[in-house]
């Protein structure tokens, strides 16, 4: 078959074959263009017929666009449309693996015999058992990320408008002489067919708007920038003006007064952490530790380096009582959401954290298993052509009965209010952290009072966690993820979010950073 | 499969081309076909086979440049994709100055290191590298990956450049059983050869054997001997900084307080050379940039002196002289010393192997801070007398080459992680500095 006669079908076929017997999510999701679901189950056919006991194809297409504006000029325009498919077969007690582009596939039964000659290499050296109990059973069903506007099919020239419109309200403002605004979108597509007969539609789309403002002193020589609070989420373009306007207008009022404050006196602070700094604290310091190939040392970069291994698991105490975190695979706009993981297992949810003790780890059923230790299978890839593995879920902190921000800082005598999140520095072993938070308050005596400069943070990953003394309430909330999430962890190839409200943290060593230039 | 040799590539490119929606077009055309096999802690994980093509693209309309990539590259593929870039450049701002991309270009025809077949690594191989781990009482983690891929760039104009590689790279690190010490090994090579996987993860077991019970010492400044792959490392950052670009926008350290730059200047003791060859025998490396510059013999630092910088293609244009491709290998001469023979002639001193999370601090004097990796050593009298809690280095190769006691005999090396082919001698250095120590095992 010609190519363009194989598009022609293969759009023809995803789209008749679009009714699901259970629908998920609200909304269907649309046809994969590119590869035709024939192909994947022939791919899975052909390798049960080559002796494997179970197989699963997995169609993957990602799609991405980012727009950049420094002042008013667009200054980058990137987009990209990758597509291909993996084939994962288990064959004589092992599992194996093969990808190829969904450009040219090739046959269905050449990807079969690559995965099941992986699958022989590895039976040579170990085996193993299969559980399938846990996967999809026959049927089509499809699931969809809630989105109101696709992304993807608004005009560059509105979102540069929209971006435009964003540095120069900032530029208006003769002491802020630099504004940047970004946008960015992805889509994540995917058609899994399992040799259960099962064929799993899903597509995740995700927008990033963001801004970051830059005000300048010119008798102080100072320069100081806000970027805004809005992270990514899994929505569309509703999103971009939703809240960005009044988030400009916050950083704004913030970058201007941090311009006159004075430095912050080296001390111990108790510290009010708004939920815009302490979701990217626990993204960076503590969930990597709580990753299980870190846990079981196979991360092949860095194994014995861990501060959580499988011999403390049980009794270690990562965090204070007040720490509960749950994994959540349908948390509301959560980049890590879905109706089933990369192999046909329904998403799952169930608490990580307990209590500041490690209760159960996400998990993929090529790990070791832990004997007498819960776990949670999540088995996700970030691309088509990287074998699926372990991945982490959304992650959603436990709130408290401590109210808003405010009312934490009515509990705070001598401290700080610390907001927007900055670059995490970590020390090579990952143990302890440094971090300037964009905006610190003085509390007094209970009230927050003058902003200061310089603020920051530099202690220990177990100590922070273990001060961590109240919780706000559920509504102060927010929820945030990287799409990028490899720059915490080298593991971490699929987007997540976690979800924090705001907290308290008790005696926290607190530095004056030195001013730049 | 989706490795792609020449005549496919250029026939791809070459419909490409046939656009005629927009004025110019760069393509850079990626393909692969490889397989990983890894090991976690002594365990195997399945092989796994990738095979993909990939088009990156810029074009110009007018005054506008667009770029867009994918990796579908059927006829459709192309089209939508060339409609994309256009589409990106209509809103883009026009350039104040449009230069032609590059033409066919005789001089930069690869040679390359294209052999007919690529073996990849059995379950003997990996079972093989496991029983050394677990006869040493040791737990090793890593990978051999088995890559064929080749690179293609070409432009509306006429110019198409194409160079294939094999790649075997073998990766491992060791740690004692107790998890207290580690060690590292790292090989590229162009075929699968079981005997140097072996030598591979035998460094590793011996590095590891010998790192036991490493004492803490305080930041200091000391002499240090360097192994060529910790050096690897450093100068990979530093080559960077030998660039007429980074010269004007004050981000290297070739850049004088007055704005001009230290080329002609010795900055060096006389003993440094460095040179760079993509056909180097044992050094091949890519013959091109992938804006379509020929990458030529240079020499950089001749007998300390600065000779040569890269010149990009626009500052070039600019200034109406010929562009210079950054190096895509490097080879600096040595001395005729061995290793063990340069730790002999040290009093007092430590030898680092290696490097992990190296970042540049300060660009204007190529400043590089990280913690010692896989193998700290003191040496006394001409002797190692013990391992050393691995230390952050807060170091620059400029202050190194200059403070420069001795060179030993090159060695093959690469950077970790990328190959970068280096050809580089183990160094003595005066009063490197240390801070504390970074925690690592």
């Amino acid at each position: 078959m010609k190519r363009r006669t194989f598009l022609q079908a293969s759009a023809f076929t995803a789209a008749a074959a679009l009714t699901p017997l259970d629908l998920r999510s609200h909304r269907i999701a649309p046809a994969a263009p590119v590869v035709k679901t024939d192909w994947l189950q022939d791919a899975v056919q052909s390798a049960l017929d080559a002796g494997a006991t179970y197989a699963e194809a997995l169609f993957r297409r990602d799609r991405s666009e980012m727009l950049q504006l420094r002042k008013t000029d667009i200054s980058a325009l990137e987009s990209s449309d990758e597509a291909g498919i993996a084939l994962r077969v288990f064959s004589g007690g092992a599992w194996g693996s093969a990808a190829v582009s969904s450009w040219e596939p090739g046959r269905p039964d050449a990807l079969a015999s690559a995965a099941i000659a992986s699958a022989s290499q590895l039976a040579k050296l170990r085996t193993q058992d299969i559980d399938l109990s846990s996967r999809e059973q026959a049927g089509r069903q499809a699931w969809e990320s809630p989105m109101e506007t696709d992304p993807f099919a608004v005009s560059i020239e509105e979102k540069i408008d929209v971006l435009r419109g964003l540095t120069e309200k900032a530029l208006s403002i003769s002491q802020i002489p630099f504004a940047v605004a970004n946008l960015f979108f992805r889509r994540m597509e995917s058609e899994l067919v399992t040799s259960r007969d099962a064929v799993l539609r899903q597509r995740s789309t995700f927008t990033y708007p963001n801004f970051a403002v830059t005000a300048f002193h010119q008798r102080l020589r100072r320069m100081d920038t806000r970027s805004s609070s809005l992270e990514a989420q899994a929505a569309g373009w509703e999103i971009v003006n939703a809240s960005l306007e009044s988030d400009l207008e916050t950083s704004m009022q913030e970058a201007l007064k941090l311009q006159t404050a004075d430095p912050v006196a080296r001390d111990s602070y108790d510290l009010v952490v708004h939920p815009t700094l302490l979701w990217d604290l626990l993204f960076d310091t503590l969930l990597p530790h709580l990753d299980p190939r870190t846990v079981l040392a196979l991360d092949g970069n860095r194994p014995g380096d861990q501060w959580i291994d499988i011999n403390n698991l049980a009794n270690i105490t990562v965090g204070s009582e007040l720490l509960t975190l749950r994994a959540d695979s349908s948390l509301p706009r959560g980049l890590a959401s879905c109706g089933w993981d990369d192999t046909g297992r329904p998403s799952p949810s169930g608490t990580i954290v307990d209590a500041g003790r490690v209760v159960r780890l996400p998990f993929d059923e090529t790990l070791p298993r832990l004997a007498g230790f819960e776990t949670l299978g999540f088995t996700r890839t970030g691309m088509w052509n990287i074998p699926v593995a372990a991945a982490m879920p959304n992650i959603v902190m436990n709130a408290g009965t401590g109210g808003t921000v405010t009312e934490l800082a009515a509990n705070v005598d001598n401290g700080l209010l610390v907001k927007g999140r900055s670059r995490v520095m970590m020390n090579p072993a990952k143990t302890l952290f440094r971090v300037r938070p964009q905006m610190a308050w003085m509390i007094r005596g209970g009230e927050v009072a003058e902003p200061v400069r310089g603020v920051e943070i530099e202690t220990s990953v177990e100590q922070f966690w273990k001060a961590l003394d109240m919780l706000s309430s559920d509504n102060e909330r927010i929820t945030a993820g990287d799409l990028f999430p490899g720059r915490s962890s080298a593991l971490w190839e699929v987007p997540f979010s976690v979800s924090v409200p705001a907290a308290v943290f008790r005696r926290i060593p607190v530095y004056t950073a030195q001013e730049a230039g | 499969m989706s490795f792609l040799s020449r005549r496919q590539a250029e026939r791809l490119l070459a419909g490409l081309m046939q656009n005629d929606r927009v004025d110019e077009i760069h393509a850079v055309l990626r393909s692969t076909d490889g397989t990983v096999f890894r090991i976690a802690e002594n365990l195997p994980d399945a092989p796994h086979r990738t095979s993909d093509s990939s088009l990156q693209i810029t074009v110009r309309v007018g005054r506008r440049y667009g770029s867009a990539r994918t990796n579908d590259l059927s006829e459709e593929g192309l089209n939508a994709l060339v409609e994309r870039a256009a589409r990106h450049a209509s809103v883009m701002p026009e350039s104040p100055r449009v230069f032609p991309f590059p033409g066919a270009d005789a001089s930069a025809q690869p040679a390359a290191d294209d052999s007919a077949q690529m073996r990849i690594p059995s379950a003997e191989v990996i079972r093989g590298v496991i029983g050394q781990s677990t006869g040493a009482d040791m737990r090793i983690s890593g990978s051999i990956a088995a890559t064929r891929s080749s690179i293609s760039v070409a432009t509306s104009n006429g110019l198409l450049l194409h160079h294939p590689s094999d790649r075997i790279h073998t990766r491992f690190r060791v740690y004692a059983s107790n998890g207290q010490s580690t060690g590292f090994g790292e090989h590229f090579s162009s075929s699968l050869d079981t005997s140097r996987i072996e030598r591979t993860v035998q460094t590793a077991i011996d590095k590891c054997a010998a790192w036991r019970n490493p004492v803490e010492i305080d930041p200091t400044r000391i002499t240090t001997v360097f192994e060529p792959r910790a050096l690897a490392d450093l100068f990979a950052p530093f080559i960077q900084q030998f660039s007429q670009r980074a010269i004007e926008e004050d981000g290297s350290f070739l850049r004088k307080l007055d704005g001009s730059s230290f080329v002609g200047s010795k900055m060096f003791k006389e003993t440094v050379t460095l040179r760079s060859d993509p056909a180097a025998q044992g050094l091949l490396s890519l013959p091109f940039t992938l804006d379509g510059i020929p990458v030529k013999p240079e020499t950089w630092i001749r007998n300390g002196v600065i000779e040569q910088v890269a010149v990009d293609r626009y500052t070039a244009d600019e200034r109406g002289i010929e562009p210079v491709a950054p190096p895509t290998n490097l080879m600096m001469d040595g001395g005729e010393q061995t290793l063990d023979e340069l730790i002999a002639g040290t009093s007092r001193g430590l030898l680092v192997s290696g490097f992990a999370d190296l970042r540049m601090i300060d660009p204007k004097n190529c400043l590089l801070s990280g913690s010692t990796r896989d193998g700290l050593f003191m040496i006394e009298d001409g002797t190692i007398t013990g391992a050393v809690r691995n230390l952050m280095i807060r170091e620059t190769p400029v202050y190194m080459l200059k403070e420069l006691e001795d060179a030993g005999i090159p060695e093959h090396t690469s950077t970790t992680g990328t190959y970068v082919p280096m050809l580089l001698p183990p160094l003595r250095v005066k009063d490197a500095l240390y801070g504390a120590s970074s925690g690592l095992i």
